[in-house]
């Protein structure tokens, strides 16, 4: 049986926040993953990250480009983007973690920062 | 209306930093500031080097606004004030390393420092209390909460540092003296854009407006008041000397 969806006025407010990683290197979606979820997470320990709502969407993330997409609550957004912005390096290389934009559905953020003009 | 965001504390490879200018520069116009501050560090009596810095900063066409400055750093009150008086012409911000009790107090005592660099570094308290806070705000001394001891801490240390910084934003608030945020950067890859900065001071708890504001309309205060600390007219916090004419 397929679980409800919750009424609207109960409904997770979210908000997206594209970023781009600055490096001369590419990196997989394992590593920018891995690498985000234990940034946030040595930060705001589990229970902090459960309010959260965190989803990182794998299809939208550009290997070519690292440019993603990091889903989170529309409450939350100062405290993920401190946390990625707390992100050093990834396998000992040196990198920035920089926001491009916050949008407030996935649409706008693939359409104003991810599509090619 | 955009903000211009600015970092204030930036090294070169020409103090204690990493980078050159040039890759400065272009790190800087990727992450979309308006205006940074090349600071180069003097320790104790030692001579300064803003003549290279600033001849090294010219060669570069920008459309960045850049600044210098100098970063005092001495366990001595006594020669932090002479070197404050000494390097005051000459360099666009002063800013005072803290840490130690001393320095702390004899910099937001003296109105020719414009800020008060991480006075919670390697203490076991903030480094500041409500006397000093108060001083601050009187001789307009911002105090500086430093990003790069908390990108480069890890769990403990990181713990107790975020926990010396919200007693200080605490303290700043409650008597309104100027925060500054900054990056502190060493290396280009310490330097983070306005934004993100800003998320860390309200991670702090400082107000989101603030802290924006702490990393654009407060810096740029900083940089006009110190150009009117430098203008020989200046005599104290509201003393001036005005010209007939100019009345």
């Amino acid at each position: 049986m397929k679980v409800n969806r919750l009424p609207p006025t109960m409904e997770i407010r979210e908000r997206y926040i594209v970023f781009k990683i600055i490096s001369p290197k590419n990196y997989s979606l394992e590593d920018t993953v891995k690498t985000i979820w234990s940034s946030i997470l040595q930060l705001f320990g589990d229970a902090g990250c459960a309010d959260f709502h965190l989803w990182i969407p794998s299809n939208l993330y550009n290997v070519n480009t690292n440019t993603g997409i990091i889903r989170c609550s529309h409450d939350n957004v100062q405290q993920v983007r401190a946390a990625i912005a707390l992100i050093r390096s990834i396998d000992h290389e040196h990198l920035i973690f920089k926001t491009l934009g916050v949008t407030g559905t996935m649409r706008s953020a693939k359409d104003k920062f991810l599509t090619e003009k | 209306m955009e903000r211009k965001f600015t970092d204030l504390h930036i090294y070169s490879d020409l103090s204690i930093g990493q980078n050159s200018v040039a890759e400065i520069i272009k790190m800087a116009e990727s992450l979309r500031f308006a205006s940074i501050c090349i600071i180069d560090h003097v320790k104790d009596k030692n001579k300064d080097n803003l003549d290279n810095l600033r001849e090294e900063i010219i060669k570069h066409k920008t459309d960045l606004e850049i600044y210098t400055g100098i970063e005092i750093s001495t366990e001595d009150p006594e020669i932090m004030r002479t070197q404050v008086k000494k390097l005051r012409d000459k360099a666009d911000i002063i800013i005072v390393s803290g840490g130690n009790p001393k320095i702390n107090r004899a910099a937001v005592e003296n109105p020719r420092v414009d800020i008060l660099a991480h006075p919670e570094r390697g203490r076991k308290d903030s480094g500041l209390d409500n006397v000093m806070a108060k001083l601050a705000t009187e001789n307009s001394v911002a105090i500086e909460l430093n990003f790069k001891f908390v990108l480069h801490s890890y769990r403990k240390v990181r713990a107790h540092l975020l926990s010396h910084m919200k007693r200080n934003v605490m303290l700043t608030k409650k008597y309104k003296t100027p925060i500054v945020i900054t990056s502190g950067a060493e290396s280009i890859f310490d330097m983070r854009a306005g934004r993100e900065l800003a998320s860390l001071g309200s991670l702090i708890g400082i107000e989101l407006a603030d802290s924006l504001d702490s990393i654009s309309s407060i810096p740029e205060n900083i940089i006009t008041h110190a150009k009117k600390v430098k203008n020989k007219n200046y005599i104290t916090h509201g003393v001036e000397i005005i010209k007939k004419e100019d009345i």
